[in-house]
């Protein structure tokens, strides 16, 4: 029930639409786990063609979403850039991607699409299970009724990605910042 | 104790007024600076809290937004470390709490927080700080924290406590500075506060301040000093007056007073009143009354009356009584007046109280001794009255005057004066004066007092002495206009009176008898008039021959007192031995039948006196003789007759016994002047001035005068007139004036007619009681003749001794001479012939030219050749050496002055005493050294011839000597002055003082 008393919470916050109430609630918080890791995360220059080019959030594969995502980008901006929210089908649809939600509807051809994206300065986000250990850069898995993330540190040095100490501490596999001195 | 800051003393109250300001400034500065302190910790705080919110909103950002609950706790729990924040908590943006901590003593519940905007505020002793956590642009919750203000309290204290122990160490030092410095203020002060009180306790306005400064405390000293000098000023003025005041109140007598108008209070009273009242200041000081208690009870009302009504309009004038505490009154004059003020407002009573006691005592007994005298008078017998000139009558006669005079006062006038009056004696001023003209005199005031016996008959024929003594009367205007006397019977005075003036003329007149006889009818004629007698007689007593001499025997012979005989030379009758046994003897006509033997008649022997009185003459225990007066009526006499005949008798006796002594001193004298006036010898009294006072004829016919009265009227001046030297007259004196008599004194002396006799006089001085010379008084024998034996056996000596001297000299001198050539020249032969004798005969020759020398001096002392061939002074040359040679002793002669004489004689004379004096030295009194010296001073030669030996005895024995006599003579004859004295340190001094002749002649001269 907890996640439950969360999406509740969630959903006033975000000024969830009515319409949505087919979304799984669990979609509601990745959803704003996304605009999170987004806020966290810094890209290199190269990444974007000008200087005000907003910002891409792309899923690929089968939406989980729906309008959700879109209702959660709303008004936002990351680094003074504004949001754009593509889907892709397939792998070779992405040109300008800067943050990749890759379906579990990919999960066969994981590995591949990957494999094609390696060297592009793409924070890839995927609830695929072991996700990170098959070169992605965040894991996102459900535990106890909540919602937390792996982080494959070196998948993101690859993609030139320089994630915020603050993300990474509260990753489930990094150690506690505060706790790392003792 | 109520406290009260005004009463403090200056000191403290500048001490605390310093303090307290020091108090007020340090306290409000320690406020501030912990106010300051607190706002400014707060702020920090603050801050500080803010800054640790901020943290940790950051740090809560991501957990908040990735709703990580642990995270979020994990980041609060980092607050640990903050041990002042107690409460921190998270909320989600809908206000519902994400995370919470609480340190551990926290139990306290937070307040709600949900829209409390960002900031911070202190509620409760806590601090909330509230925060937004931003996330991405986003308020994704918010943040509270809560601290509490333990560590600024904590601070606070501390701060407090320094700011306290600042402040009172602040306080010491201003404590200690202002005990010193408000010394500055205080000290002036205190000492103008001390100079003021010394000057209200001693009220010595002469004490000054001493201005230390130039500020108003300066000023302020300066100020009271000169204030003091105008109170001292005044104060003296005050006082000068006052004193002068004081001085003329307490030296006079009078009490001065000053009182208020009721009498309650007396403000002033001179001190006179102690000793009037007898009573203190202070007593009266406390209580006002106390001169009213004083008052005599017979006064009191009075008095009180007086001074209630009449002090106020100043007629008080009062005498009354006051009774002193020792009982005493004392009268008092006391007057009184009001004072008024500015306003002519009675305000006090001045008065002055007068002791009059004395006056009053006086007056007392004056009218005390009024009345004695009345009585005396009266009691006297003595009759007053008051005579008025005007009317000429008596205004008062004392009742007495009709025992007086026989006539009662109101007859009594002045013809009846003029009709009794029989004769008068006027006394006093007017003594001398006729009655009539006494009276005039009276009455217009020339004499003031009038005095007279007069004598009258009264009424009854008495004879009276009534002695008036009056005064005048004067009126106001000093006119006369009357006299008051006293009129006293005086007859038995007078008769006393009579007696008095009868002894006393009798005294005169028996002191200028000669007689016996002179003195006894004196006796008797006073008899005669005291007491009266027909007969009586006056007898003297020979007790040596037991025989009764009658000096005067008087009887009534036809009616007259005759002188009648006595038997002479008779042995004392019976009568006369009872009277020398028994004393005074009235015999009346009874007592003489009584007697047991009769009488011896005298006068007319056919009557018998009936009353006789014997009384005895006596002088001390002599009976001299007897008084005897009779009469032939019987009882003539009473015992008080005999008394007075008896005083009578008394009285003569003095002079009957003097008369008696000088008959008998008359009786020896002539005897005396019979040796006086007959002697052979000369007897002188002579005074020391040069008079003969008395000589006999022997003395007078001496000196060539008839009789002793023409040599006492002749001689004025025994020393020039009769003395051929006076300075022997001198010497003579001198002698008797030492030695009180002189003895064969020899003098040459000048007779009536010049020539020249030698008297030897032996004489006395005679002084009075004092010791002062009366006269000398002695006998005088002409010895010329032997003095002219005498000369001439010296004159024969002296030639004799010469021609020894010369036959000495010439003879065998000579023949000595030529003896010792022969033994010369028969020692030269004999030591020629070197004989065995020529020792011998050179010892011959030797002794024969000892004698040779021994000859010559003999002679030389016998004739001194010199004398006549060289002169006198080296014959006395030659004689001193000649003393030596003889007698081997130290003689020298020394001269002074020209002392070359002529006379032959002069010169032998003094060589011979000189000589004289010289042996005399060397064999009587063992001299070893002789001087000689001659001066001559004023022309006069004196010798003096002094040794060392044992001295003459005393100077009267100097006649003893035949070599001292005849020295005395010799000086006598060339009429040189002799002394021979002993010398105070042994030796004599023979002293010879020769006049030059010249001017002796020259004297003689004069003389003749």
């Amino acid at each position: 029930m907890r996640w439950l008393w969360l999406a509740i919470f969630l959903g006033a916050s975000f000024s969830s639409v009515a319409e949505d109430t087919l979304v799984a609630p669990e979609y509601k918080i990745k959803a704003a786990f996304l605009y999170n890791f987004a806020v966290l995360t810094e890209w290199p220059d190269t990444a974007f063609d000008f200087p005000k080019q907003p910002l891409t959030i792309g899923v690929l594969g089968k939406d989980p979403f729906g309008r959700t995502l879109e209702k959660t980008m709303r008004g936002k901006t990351v680094h003074g850039r504004k949001i754009e929210i593509a889907r892709y089908k397939t792998v070779e649809q992405i040109e300008h991607c800067h943050l990749l939600f890759i379906s579990s509807s990919e999960e066969k051809q994981v590995e591949e699409i990957l494999t094609r994206l390696a060297g592009r300065p793409i924070l890839t986000v995927s609830e695929i299970d072991r996700f990170n250990y098959k070169g992605g850069v965040i894991w996102l898995q459900k535990q106890e009724d909540q919602i937390k993330f792996r982080i494959r540190r070196s998948a993101a040095r690859k993609a030139k990605l320089k994630l915020s100490s603050r993300l990474l501490a509260l990753a489930i596999n990094a150690t506690p910042p505060n706790r790392a001195g003792k | 104790m109520k406290f009260n800051f005004r009463n403090l003393p200056i000191r403290r109250k500048l001490t605390l007024i310093i303090l307290l300001t020091s108090f007020a400034a340090l306290a409000l500065v320690s406020v501030a600076m912990v106010t300051y302190e607190i706002l400014r910790f707060r702020h920090a705080l603050v801050r500080e809290l803010s800054t640790e919110a901020e943290i940790i909103a950051e740090n809560s950002a991501a957990p908040l937004a990735f709703v990580d609950t642990k995270a979020a706790r994990d980041t609060l729990r980092a607050l640990q470390a903050q041990p002042g924040i107690v409460h921190a908590r998270l909320f989600t943006p809908d206000g519902k709490t994400f995370a919470e901590y609480k340190s551990f003593d926290d139990e306290t519940e937070l307040p709600d927080l949900k829209g409390q905007p960002a900031g911070h505020r202190f509620e409760d002793g806590y601090l909330l700080v509230f925060r937004d956590v931003l996330f991405g642009g986003g308020v994704v919750g918010s943040l509270a924290l809560r601290s509490d203000l333990r560590e600024q309290n904590a601070w606070l204290q501390a701060d407090v406590s320094i700011a306290v122990v600042a402040l009172f160490a602040a306080l010491l030092v201003a404590l200690i500075l202002s005990l010193k410095l408000q010394q500055v203020i205080s000290t002036p002060i205190l000492e103008l506060a001390e100079v003021a009180h010394q000057v209200t306790l001693r009220k010595n306005y002469s004490l000054r301040a001493t201005k230390r400064s130039g500020d108003e405390i300066g000023l302020l000293m300066e100020e009271f000093n000169q204030m003091l000098e105008q109170i001292e000023k005044r104060d003296a003025d005050l006082r000068a007056s006052e004193e002068r005041f004081r001085q003329l109140a307490e030296t006079i007598r009078e009490v001065f007073w000053l009182s208020d108008i009721e009498k309650t209070k007396v403000i002033y009273i001179s001190p006179g009143f102690e000793a009037i009242w007898g009573r203190s200041l202070d007593e009266l000081e406390k209580s006002p009354r106390l001169w009213v208690e004083c008052l005599h009870s017979e006064d009191r009302d009075r008095v009180w009356d007086a001074v209630c009504t009449k002090q106020v309009t100043g007629e008080y004038d009062v005498e009354y009584r006051v009774i002193r505490p020792d009982g005493t009154v004392r009268w008092i004059h006391d007057r009184a007046f009001p004072v008024r003020d500015a306003a002519g407002a009675i305000y006090r009573i001045a008065g002055i109280a007068e002791d009059i006691t004395e006056r009053k005592r006086a007056e007392e007994n004056l009218r005390r001794t009024e009345w004695l005298y009345r009585q005396a008078i009266v009691g006297a017998g003595a009759v007053p009255y008051a005579r008025d000139f005007k009317s000429r009558s008596y205004l008062f006669m004392g009742e007495g005057i009709e025992q007086l005079i026989g006539y009662p006062p109101h007859e009594v006038s002045g013809d009846i004066w003029e009709k009794i009056k029989q004769e008068y004696v006027m006394l006093g001023e007017s003594a001398g004066w006729s009655i009539e003209e006494a009276g005039r005199r009276v009455i217009t005031g020339e004499v003031q007092t009038w005095r007279c016996d007069i004598r009258v008959l009264t009424r009854d024929g008495q004879s009276r002495w009534i002695s008036d003594v009056a005064v005048q009367n004067r009126d106001e205007s000093g006119k006369v206009i009357g006299s008051m006397g006293i009129l006293q019977d005086i007859t038995e005075r007078k008769l006393a009176e009579k007696k008095i003036l009868t002894f006393s003329s009798l005294a005169s007149r028996l002191s200028a008898a000669a007689t016996a006889e002179e003195a006894a009818a004196n006796i008797l004629e006073t008899a005669a008039e005291l007491i009266g007698w027909d007969c009586g007689f006056i007898h003297l007593y020979d007790r040596e021959l037991d025989r009764t001499v009658p000096v005067l025997t008087f009887d009534l012979i036809d009616g007259k007192r005759t002188l009648v005989s006595a038997p002479d030379n008779a042995k004392p009758s019976p009568m006369t031995r009872l009277i020398i046994e028994k004393g005074a003897l009235l015999v009346d006509a009874q007592s003489r039948a009584s007697l047991p033997f009769g009488f011896v008649p005298f006068g007319n022997k056919d009557r018998v006196s009936a009353s006789m009185m014997y009384v005895p003459i006596r002088q001390g225990e002599n009976f001299l003789g007897i008084l005897s007066i009779q009469r032939y009526s019987p009882d003539a006499y009473n015992q008080g007759n005999l008394d007075l005949l008896q005083a009578l008798a008394d009285h003569c006796s003095g002079a009957l016994q003097r008369i008696r002594a000088t008959k008998e001193l008359l009786e020896t004298e002539a005897k005396y002047r019979t040796i006086f006036e007959s002697a052979t010898e000369g007897i002188f009294q002579t005074s020391p001035e040069g008079k003969y006072l008395r000589a006999n004829l022997a003395l007078a016919r001496m000196f060539g005068y008839e009789s002793p009265a023409e040599m006492s009227a002749n001689v004025m001046d025994i020393e020039k007139q009769t003395y051929v030297l006076p300075e022997r007259r001198r010497e003579f004196k001198r002698l008797l004036e030492e030695q009180g008599e002189v003895h064969g004194f020899e003098a040459e002396r000048f007779r009536r007619d010049g020539s020249r006799f030698w008297i030897s006089v032996n004489a006395r001085v005679v002084r009075d009681n004092n010791g002062a010379i009366l006269y000398y008084e002695g006998t005088t024998r002409d010895v010329t003749s032997r003095r002219h034996l005498e000369k001439q056996l010296i004159e024969i000596s002296d030639r004799e001794q010469s021609r020894m001297g010369q036959d000495l000299h010439d003879g065998l001198c000579q023949h000595l001479v030529r003896t010792a050539f022969a033994a010369n020249l028969l020692e030269k032969d004999l030591s020629r012939q070197k004989s065995a004798f020529s020792d011998q005969a050179k010892k011959v020759a030797r002794l024969v030219d000892d004698s040779i020398t021994q000859a010559r001096n003999l002679a030389r002392g016998l004739y001194p050749v010199k004398l006549e061939s060289e002169g006198f002074h080296s014959a006395m040359v030659e004689l001193a050496a000649n003393i030596r040679a003889t007698y081997h002793l130290d003689c020298e002669f020394k001269s002074a002055g020209s002392i070359s004489i002529d006379d032959h004689a002069v010169s032998t004379h003094l060589y011979r005493i000189a000589q004289e004096a010289a042996i005399n030295a060397v064999k009587h009194s063992s001299a070893k050294k002789i001087q000689i010296r001659v001066s001559n001073v004023e022309e006069k030669i004196h010798l003096v011839v002094s040794d060392d030996g044992v001295g003459i005895g005393a100077p009267s024995d100097r006649g003893n000597g035949m070599g001292l006599h005849i020295m005395n003579y010799r000086a006598g004859m060339i009429g040189a002055e002799l002394k021979v004295e002993a010398q105070k340190s042994g030796g004599t001094i023979v002293t010879c003082i020769f006049e030059h002749p010249n001017r002796t002649e020259k004297i003689r001269s004069e003389k003749t």
